[in-house]
Order: C-alpha cells, then sequence, then structure tokens
C-alpha cells in the first residue's frame, strides 16, 4: 500500500500535467495541418526553432511574453516555409518536413554558437522565464489545488486552447473551409474555396502553437535551451496525430496517456527497474493504447488517405 | 636594507629562473596544439587556462584550432595538424572528433594525441582520465553526512538522490562512488538513483528531479549534461538542492547548488606539459589518471551555501579527500 501511496499521489497528477503540456501545444497545432490534408511532420523542428528564439528573445526583450512572441514568430516563418514548399510548390510534405527538422537542429546549433560562442545549452540568469501563477480559487481546493494553481501560465492555455481549437474546426467558417480543403480538395474548388490558401492558414496556426509549445519548453518548463531539446517531442505529437485524426478531444486524451505514463515511469524507476526498460513504458502505452482506439476505424482511415493519394496523383496526371 | 637584499635574492631566482629558460630553449621549445569545438565554454576554458598557465612557466608554444561544427573536415584538420610533425602534443577534447581522430591517428601514429576526458581504443594514443568515480564518492560522503545529521534543509528523508544522462558505463562510475561515499561515510542513508536516457533533455531532467524531490529527496547529484541543468533548475524551483559536475555550475541557482564535482582540466594539461618539458613524466601512450590525489578532481562547496553546512561536516568532507588522496580510502569499481 505504502508503495502505491508513493507513486500514484497528488504530485503525480502535477506532473502528467507538466509532462503533457508541451506535446499537447505542439499536437493541437498539427490538428490544423492534419484536417487540411497535409502530414506534416515538420512539427519537432517548428517547436525547436520556437524554444532557440523564445530564449534568444527574452534575452532581447528582457521579457518573457516578449520571449514567447518571438519564438512563436520564429515557429511561424518556419511553417510559412514549409507551406511553401508544400502547398505552393507541390513538394513531398515528408520530405520537406524531415529536411526542416534538420535545418532547424543545425540552425539552433550555428546560432547558438555564433551569437553566444558557447555549444550545447544557453543557460543565463538574465533569461526571463514566465512567472508561476498563483490562482487562488484553485490553490484552495486542498492539497490537490495546491499541486494544481501554481504552474506557469502556458500550462493552462494549453488545455483551454484544446476547446479554443475545437471550436474553430468544427464551428467556424476557416475551420469548415480547412477540413473541406483536407478532405474533399475537388468539392472545395467547386464551391470556390481557395484549398491552396486554407492550407497556408493551416500551417501558419500549426507554426503558431508549435511555437507556443517551443516557448513553453524553454521559458516555462525550464528556464533554458539546450541542443535538441525537443527531444521527439514533435514526433510524439505527430503519432498521437496519426491516431487521432486530427480530433482535438482524441489528441487530448492521447497526450494526456502518455503524460500520464511518462510521469508514471519516472517514478517507477525509483524501484530499481532498468531504465532502458521503464523509459519505453510511455511511447508503448500511448501506441498501444490509440492502436486499440482506432481498431475500428481504421479502415475507414486507411480508404480515406488512399483516396486521397490518388486524388493526389490524379491532379497531378 | 632589507628592501635591497629582498630584491637581490629575488632577482638571483629570476637569473636562475632565465638560465632554466635558456637551456629548455636552447633545447626546443616545446610546440603543442589543442583542437576542440568548446574552447569558450566551461570544461574548454579550464583546458586553455592550463595551456595558458604553461605557456607562461615553460617554454612552450601553443596553437588553438576551434573545430567549429563543420563536421564533415575534423579529419582534414587533424590531418593539417598532424602531416609535417611540427607539433610536440595534441590535445583533444569532445566526443564528436573520436571517429576523425582515431582515423588521423592511424595515419599519423608517430602523432602524440592526447585525449582528454575519456579511453578510447587506439593503443597510440595517451588519455587524461579523470577518475570521476573518487569526485563522486566525496559528493557521497558530504550528502550522506548532511542527511543523516539531519541539517536543516536536508533532514525531509533518509534518501539522496542520483540522476544520470543514461545507464553507460562512465555514468555507472559517477554512480557507484557515489553509492560508496553514501554508505561508507554515513549512516541510515540511501541513495535513489534514476536515469534521464538522454542527455539533451532538460525538461525531463528537472520532471525527474521533481519526482525525487517529491519523494523526500533533498539533494540530488546529477551527471546528465544538458540534462543534468534542468535538475539544478528544478532544485530552484522546489527549494532544494543539487549537486553540480564537470565545472563550476554553483551560479547556475545560487543558493541551491550544493556543491561541484569539478574536473579540473587546467590541472591536468599544465601537468602533461610539465611532465614532457622537464622530463618527470614523458607523454607515452595509455591512459593517465588524475584523481583526487593529483588535484585533477576536487568538490568544491558552493560559496553561497557554506555557512548552512556543520563545521563537522566540512572537516570529515576534508578527512575523506585526504583518505582518498593518500589511498587509505579506495574506490572500487565492481563492473
Amino acid at each position: 500500500m505504502e508503495v502505491l501511496e508513493t507513486i500514484f499521489n497528488v504530485s503525480l497528477i502535477a506532473a502528467m500535467l507538466r509532462t503533457t503540456t508541451p506535446i499537447l501545444l505542439v499536437a493541437l497545432g498539427g490538428t490544423f495541418t492534419t484536417k487540411a490534408g497535409i502530414f506534416n511532420i515538420g512539427l519537432e523542428g517548428q517547436m525547436l526553432l520556437g524554444a532557440f528564439f523564445a530564449v534568444l528573445g527574452s534575452l532581447w526583450t528582457q521579457s518573457a511574453w516578449g520571449g514567447v512572441a518571438i519564438g512563436v514568430l520564429a515557429a511561424m516563418c518556419v511553417a510559412l516555409t514549409f507551406s511553401f514548399f508544400v502547398v505552393t510548390l507541390r513538394a513531398n510534405e515528408v520530405v520537406v518536413g524531415l529536411a526542416l527538422n534538420i535545418l532547424a537542429g543545425g540552425l539552433t546549433i550555428t546560432l547558438t554558437k555564433a551569437i553566444f560562442g558557447t555549444r550545447g545549452s544557453i543557460v543565463s540568469g538574465d533569461i526571463v522565464g514566465l512567472p508561476r501563477l498563483h490562482i487562488p480559487v484553485i490553490e484552495d481546493l486542498g492539497s490537490l489545488g495546491k499541486a494544481l494553481g501554481s504552474f506557469t501560465p502556458l500550462i493552462y492555455l494549453a488545455f483551454i486552447l484544446v476547446f479554443v481549437v475545437w471550436v474553430i474546426i468544427y464551428r467556424t467558417k476557416l475551420g469548415l473551409y480547412i477540413r473541406v480543403a483536407g478532405e474533399k480538395p475537388a468539392a472545395a474548388e467547386a464551391l470556390g474555396i481557395p484549398t491552396g490558401l486554407m492550407q497556408h492558414i493551416a500551417s501558419l496556426l500549426c507554426g503558431v502553437l508549435a511555437g507556443l509549445a517551443g516557448a513553453h519548453l524553454s521559458l516555462g518548463y525550464i528556464t533554458m535551451f539546450a541542443e535538441n531539446m525537443s527531444s521527439g517531442r514533435g514526433f510524439m505529437a505527430v503519432a498521437v496525430l496519426i491516431f487521432s485524426a486530427g480530433d482535438p478531444v482524441k489528441v487530448l486524451f492521447g497526450c494526456l496517456l502518455f503524460g500520464f505514463a511518462d510521469a508514471l515511469s519516472l517514478r517507477l524507476q525509483t524501484f530499481g527497474l532498468s531504465s532502458y526498460l521503464v523509459l519505453t513504458v510511455p511511447y508503448l502505452v500511448t501506441l498501444g493504447a490509440l492502436f486499440l482506439l482506432t481498431y475500428r476505424q481504421r479502415p475507414k482511415i486507411f480508404r480515406e488517405t488512399a483516396e486521397s493519394l490518388q486524388l493526389i496523383r490524379r491532379e497531378k496526371a | 636594507m632589507k628592501a635591497i637584499i629582498r630584491n637581490l635574492t629575488a632577482g638571483a631566482a629570476l637569473v636562475g629562473a632565465m638560465t632554466a629558460g635558456i637551456t629548455a630553449a636552447s633545447a626546443d621549445t616545446l610546440k603543442v596544439a589543442a583542437i576542440s569545438g568548446y574552447f569558450s565554454q566551461g570544461f574548454g576554458i579550464a583546458i586553455v587556462d592550463g595551456l595558458k598557465k604553461a605557456e607562461k612557466d615553460f617554454d612552450v608554444e601553443v596553437k588553438i584550432v576551434d573545430t567549429g561544427n563543420r563536421a564533415l573536415d575534423y579529419e582534414e584538420q587533424f590531418n593539417n595538424i598532424a602531416k609535417d610533425g611540427e607539433y610536440d602534443l595534441v590535445f583533444v577534447m569532445g566526443w564528436e572528433l573520436v571517429d576523425a581522430l582515431q582515423k588521423s591517428n592511424a595515419a599519423y601514429p608517430d602523432q602524440k594525441f592526447i585525449f582528454i576526458d575519456g579511453i578510447l581504443e587506439s593503443e597510440t594514443m595517451t588519455y587524461i582520465d579523470f577518475v570521476e568515480e573518487e569526485g563522486s564518492y566525496l559528493v557521497g560522503a558530504l550528502t550522506g553526512q548532511l542527511t543523516e545529521k539531519g541539517v536543516e534543509g536536508f533532514n525531509s528523508g533518509s534518501q539522496v538522490g542520483f540522476i544520470g544522462g543514461r545507464d553507460i558505463p562512465v555514468i555507472r562510475n559517477f554512480l557507484m562512488g557515489y553509492e560508496q561515499g553514501v554508505d561508507e561515510q554515513s549512516e541510515g542513508v540511501s541513495v535513489s538513483s534514476v536515469f534521464s536516457g538522454t542527455f539533451d533533455d532538460p525538461a525531463k531532467g528537472s520532471e525527474l528531479a521533481m519526482t525525487l524531490y517529491g519523494q523526500g529527496v533533498d539533494v540530488i547529484y546529477q551527471a546528465a549534461g544538458p540534462t543534468g541543468e534542468g535538475v539544478l533548475q528544478a532544485a530552484k524551483v522546489a527549494d532544494k538542492y543539487a549537486v553540480g559536475v564537470d565545472i563550476d555550475q554553483c551560479p547556475t541557482a545560487p543558493g541551491h547548488i550544493l556543491a561541484s564535482m569539478l574536473k579540473r582540466a587546467d590541472v591536468a594539461v599544465y601537468d602533461v606539459i610539465k611532465g614532457e618539458v622537464d622530463g618527470s613524466a614523458p607523454v607515452k601512450p595509455g591512459p593517465v589518471s588524475y584523481g583526487v590525489a593529483a588535484g585533477g578532481i576536487e568538490v568544491k562547496v558552493c560559496d553561497e551555501v557554506k555557512d548552512k553546512i556543520p563545521a563537522e561536516v566540512m572537516t570529515k568532507l576534508e578527512e575523506v579527500r585526504a583518505g582518498i588522496a593518500d589511498g587509505s580510502i579506495s574506490v572500487t569499481l565492481n563492473q
């Protein structure tokens, strides 16, 4: 019993929310591109550049929110480059996405060296991190409230954004257009909806959220930048997106599951289980669960993917 | 009058030094090159310090080569240095250079390459090997004592924490030394150890640290590169303690870093050059160990927290240090 108590307690929930947030933010960004029919494997790179420029911006402006803004802008630039190649020039989205990921990794290293003359990481007391909020209403809710009432702002924002993104995608004209552009481009064109523009907008919105995810990582979660600090979170988001077909609510559950498994696995290690084994748990759990959840829909997803691919091929021919 | 005498003796010493210098110069000036991508930070700065000191004290000419990020021409850079046999010693630091170094070493086996902070397979190179387990033992003695005595800030439980980058032999060395230090120098204290599985995810380091702190650990020793920086930051957020590694990390989170386990690259580099110059220890292939005794490893207790540490603990730490230095305490690796 005592063992269970040391694993399952209030701080586990707090840890789960912390580990969920970066992936949730970037995955929510990916819902837009997924809905617009773009397979966006470049999330990792957008996030990494967002993290880097957030730190840079924080140093320049001496303000955490200034840093967030610059991080978001940087990620949007990458997103725009991505959509320019993929939508306007019709380049292969996987190739472009991977190329931008590699570019982001190299660019941050080169810029770190050029600007700070160091390698590996940027750590400085001058980086202004996001403040910890203290929300009295939540904090008053006993020990659970204490654990949940003092996060950095982007954690709360991430969960609010799930709802916002859902509304945009399912309840606004823009969302409708984006979905039509992704699901039935031919129908969209027939209706006079500019599919290309919709895909550009979706990619830009994705950039905003990926930038937020990066900024959260380097100014909220911790206050520093390190080479490759996104550490595969963008790719994890891609996996969640594939199985959730870009539905924000399913994305939320996928990310929460991953966050929970991640936070749990960190605790399991203290019981002497091999780190190599334990560290694979979150990935296995998430993939397994998503696999089961989408078991019935998969023929449909496969069919739709095949159809859309054929459509593109026919258009090209 | 006294002043004059003192000046005279100083002058005599100076003349002595000059003649020594001249004899050395009449032999050959020792030419030393150092190559790495990290000369502008932490460990690299220490190397440069050691080289500069050697340049000042001996008849040594130093050339510093910054590799930059151009991974494609690492090998060419090594070959350029080695091909004329111009340099007597070439110091190398950085794991990303290992492949190129080994190729160049195979092509120019007579060039004396000295790899800093690690041992590679090649038998024709010299390796500066820091005995991290000795420093880790000292850290264990310090954190173990503080926890056993229930010093304020270290009294939440009977465990001290360790966070490693990956579960690999070199990080295991840190952990084994640390565990021995805790076991042998304190009673009723145990080590709770975890690995992040990655060296470049500070967010994960922070999360792991929060987990350990949440379980009643007050101080965490980390050996995890940038992941470890996240641990140091978590110490500040959680109002607990962490221990820095390799370089002086006390300024990262002042007041929350208990100490830093330093690898004194400056001491090691200076020492190697000195041995070569005065002939007391000419550079030869194989590993050269720099541990506590040689001054290559030391534990620096951060100034900001010094007043919180009881004098008896400091005394004990010094005793243990002396014990390791004279060999009465041996730190063993059972792999």
